[in-house]
């Protein structure tokens, strides 16, 4: 448990656990090899995981999948994840690398559907059924949820009460409060979208009409939300659709750091979240498939799982990973985010973002 | 024309092919992958699409007006008189052009009145803000070159400064501010950054909406038939802004600047301090959280002990230098090389013409294994980078070739001077400036450049602009003021090339 208040007892922790995982990995990896009969039997001096560009895993966190198995792994950035799938849908059959990382619901079926994918889910232990269960063509690595975070400071020295849900905020008592991102720019302002779609059905429009009227402020990206109108950074919106997880961050990256114990400064209305969940999958046109497949479920595994929650900010997918100790402390947990199939996305997302575009 | 110097098509080969490897013939090959002719028509029927084509057009028209309109009096006091601090003066007009846009939208955002944030308004200054360089840079070395004795004898006879500014400055400074005006426009009609960031959400210029249709919507046809338009759009735009004109020699080369007396230093120097308010307020945003100041940032920065933060700097700022190294030398040598003149001239404005969405996409299906897989190899960034700058390198480079006195290469052709010895001791040594220019440009765009290589995928080691990214891609204080910190390292690398630089010449 105390796996994020020191970074020397991480460590040590992580190569006493390491030995025995090294051992259960390799004895899957045989199997399912065993049972595959196409060019499984490889071991590349390399693999090359296909990232976003922040995909930022700590230091070393695939030295024991090298030490196992002797291939290194190499991170390729192309961009943030629309440019990575649109890029990946147009070489599909023959990719810059051998597995991807981060595809997300959003966006996982037109990589599908563009054929990008070796189907592979991997067979590892512990990861999520109602993650696995959106898809078997790739294996889920982590979630999160996309909410409305409110400053806690600002809110309570005007006297307003946090917003809950998402019919909160078209009520005059947070007229001019929020900014969101532009869903035909950021993915984040995407899955704000689909909250609201899921929501509301066909009523959605009429919805976004009345954050209109209220004064919403939309911008073009994540960044530009947070670090430029939300009050907490010296802007003037006190609620900014961010993440569940930003609370946690905001903390661990407080400067001066906060007294221990003292609560979250940033709040998350826990009624206007979507989940979001992304996946690891094998690249179609890999020459190492089986060796891509070992990676995928290293991916998924404990070793890497437990490393990339406080890195990526978000929850790991395979359960026997306890989240960090941060995220306890100030991240809420969403029992009921809305969700959609990435099916459901794929077939009307066009459609909706020309409407909200061309909403009047 | 050719008659004093032999065509040399071979000294064109290398601008042909650096163009034709990083921007032609990927575009070329996406094309052909989706390019269906009755786009050309439709595409204009969906949503977004006129809209985006008028905003590029009168934002870029009005942009370019005004950069020229505020970049005039400080040019013209930077390159004809000498003033304590003039060099600084050049560094603080060029550092902007390189700026990442973020970096530069949350400077803007810093000092603007909020309800500026998200206008019109805010793109239009930030244009300004962004392309004073290309006039300081472009207008510059053809002012520093009129002959002071002119002036001198403008005014013995009796001409008002009105007269002489209309009848000896601008003749000689005509044709480089049209390819000014004509750069500065189509920076600003396919601008990407400065819209997305600081334009009201659902502004959209051409370039924006292209990467929406193909990155976004998933509707390939519509933007390859979007960057056609707007590539010919381009050309057009280019072609009238450096139409052969009546050709300007200069009886000299040499630049003997005057003082330049108080009230243009106060001039110079208030633009300087406008210009640079929002670089400062970067330097402090890096050192502020909240409302107290802080080294924190800097601290995870330097060293790499905050948890949270994996940034190598040193590997970054390794990575841009070299990467800008690359660049700068490629640009420049095939700029210097080539002829400017004729398929040179027209190849040579092509990067800046194709939009860098396709290019970008272009690079992917085109170097994809069938003959040769470039994909995230590590040159070729620095490669697109040279493409990208060469238009600028060009034509730093042709504006002032054009004002060399042909009749010295007639002397040294008459004396039995091969074309290479001529090159080497009459043409390159006035290029000297010239070139210095070209290489501070190319390594300045190497440096902050983000968009167009942002969707070439890279495997090496991060650059700058990328470290920048993934530090803004987190929330709290310390990713925030760490990212503010690696902007305004790239700043202070910037300032030092560009200073380095225009030590060289000042000698």
């Amino acid at each position: 448990m105390n796996m994020n208040t020191n970074k020397n007892t991480t460590r040590t922790r992580t190569r006493s656990t390491l030995l025995p995982l090294v051992v259960a990995a390799c004895s899957l990896a045989a199997l399912s090899a065993c049972g595959d009969d196409s060019s499984t039997t490889d071991t590349p001096d390399s693999l090359t995981i296909v990232a976003y560009d922040s995909f930022t895993p700590p230091d070393g966190a695939f030295d024991a999948f090298t030490d196992e198995t002797g291939i290194a792994v190499k991170v390729v950035a192309a961009g943030d994840a629309g440019e990575m799938v649109s890029k990946a849908a147009l070489t599909a059959g023959n990719p810059e690398g051998d597995v991807m990382w981060g595809v997300d619901n959003t966006l996982l079926q037109r990589a599908l559907d563009a054929g990008v994918f070796d189907p592979y889910s991997s067979p590892i232990d512990g990861i999520a059924d109602d993650l696995r269960s959106i898809s078997d063509a790739v294996t889920p690595v982590d979630f999160g949820d996309v909410c409305v975070n409110y400053d806690v400071d600002y809110l309570e020295a005007n006297d307003i009460t946090p917003p809950t849900s998402l019919e909160d905020l078209t009520s005059p008592e947070y007229a001019e409060l929020l900014v969101t991102e532009d869903p035909t720019t950021s993915s984040t302002g995407l899955a704000f979208m689909l909250a609201t779609r899921v929501a509301f059905g066909d009523g959605w429009l009429d919805y976004w009409r009345s954050l209109r009227d209220n004064g919403l402020s939309v911008v073009s990206s994540w960044d530009d939300a947070y670090y430029a109108s939300f009050t907490l950074h010296g802007g003037d919106r006190p609620l900014v659709v961010s993440y569940a997880t930003s609370p946690p961050a905001e903390m661990i990256f407080a400067d001066p750091p906060y007294p221990e114990g003292m609560p979250a400064v940033t709040g998350v209305a826990t009624g206007t979240c979507f989940r979001q969940v992304e996946f690891a999958g094998v690249l179609a046109g890999s020459k190492h498939v089986g060796a891509a497949r070992r990676l995928v479920d290293y991916l998924a595994g404990e070793t890497f799982q437990s490393r990339i929650a406080e890195s990526l900010f978000v929850f790991p997918a395979n359960t026997r990973v306890t989240p960090p100790e941060s995220f306890e402390k100030y991240a809420p947990t969403i029992v009921d985010p809305y969700t959609m199939s990435p099916e459901e996305i794929a077939a009307n997302r066009d459609t909706w973002l020309e409407e909200w575009t061309s909403m009047s | 024309m050719s008659g004093w110097r032999p065509r040399l098509p071979v000294r064109d080969a290398p601008v042909v092919a650096l163009v034709a490897f990083a921007t032609v013939v990927p575009a070329a090959v996406l094309a052909s992958r989706a390019f269906a002719s009755a786009e050309l028509i439709d595409v204009w029927r969906r949503p977004g699409v006129p809209r985006a084509a008028w905003f590029s057009v009168w934002q870029g028209l009005v942009s370019t007006i005004a950069t020229l309109a505020v970049a005039a009096v400080p040019t013209w006091i930077i390159s004809r008189f000498d003033f304590g601090g003039r060099r600084v003066a050049h560094a603080v007009l060029t550092v902007p052009f390189v700026l990442p846009t973020v970096v530069v939208a949350s400077a803007f955002m810093s000092f603007l009145p909020s309800r500026l944030d998200h206008s019109i308004v805010a793109v239009l200054l930030a244009h300004v803000f962004f392309n004073i360089a290309v006039v300081v840079r472009v207008v510059g070395p053809a002012l520093a070159a009129i002959d002071e004795r002119r002036f001198d004898a403008a005014r013995t006879l009796g001409a008002s400064p009105l007269r002489t500014l209309v009848h000896v400055a601008w003749p000689a400074v005509r044709r480089s501010v049209a390819t000014a005006g004509a750069l500065v426009f189509i920076m600003c009609a396919t601008s990407y950054g400065v819209v997305r960031l600081l334009g009201p959400s659902g502004t959209d210029t051409v370039e924006t909406e292209i990467f929406r249709r193909a990155v976004r919507l998933g509707d390939l046809d519509g933007a390859v038939a979007l960057a056609l338009i707007q590539t010919l759009a381009i050309v057009a735009v280019l072609a009238i802004g450096t139409i052969r004109r009546r050709r300007t020699d200069s009886p000299t080369m040499s630049v003997s600047r005057r003082p330049a007396g108080r009230a243009r230093t106060l001039v110079a120097s208030t633009v300087c301090l406008l210009v640079a308010t929002p670089t400062v307020s970067l330097v402090v945003a890096s050192l502020r959280s909240g409302d107290h100041w802080t080294a924190s940032g800097w601290r995870a920065l330097l060293s790499h002990s905050t948890r949270g933060i994996d940034v190598d700097i040193r590997q970054a700022v390794v990575t841009s230098l070299v990467y800008a190294a690359i660049a700068a030398i490629v640009a420049t040598v095939i700029a210097v090389g080539s002829t400017g003149r004729g398929v040179a001239n027209l190849v040579g404005t092509l990067p800046l013409a194709i939009s860098s969405v396709v290019v970008g996409l272009g690079i992917i299906v085109t170097y994809d294994g069938s003959p040769f897989d470039f994909r995230g190899s590590w040159w070729l960034v620095p490669v697109v980078h040279a493409s990208i700058a060469t238009p600028f390198a060009c034509r730093s480079v042709s504006a002032r070739r054009a004002a060399i006195p042909r009749g010295l290469f007639d002397a040294a052709a008459t004396l039995g001077s091969p074309p290479w010895r001529r090159f080497l001791s009459v043409e390159a040594p006035l290029l000297r400036p010239a070139i210095s220019t070209a290489v501070a440009l190319s390594a300045a765009i190497s440096l902050g450049e983000f968009g167009a290589t942002s969707l070439l995928s890279r495997s090496d080691e991060p650059t700058l602009t990328l470290v920048v990214a993934r530090l803004l891609s987190k929330a709290g204080d310390i990713p925030y003021t760490a990212a503010m910190a690696t902007a305004t390292l790239l700043l202070m690398l910037t300032v030092s090339i560009v200073m380095a630089l225009d030590r060289t010449v000042g000698s």
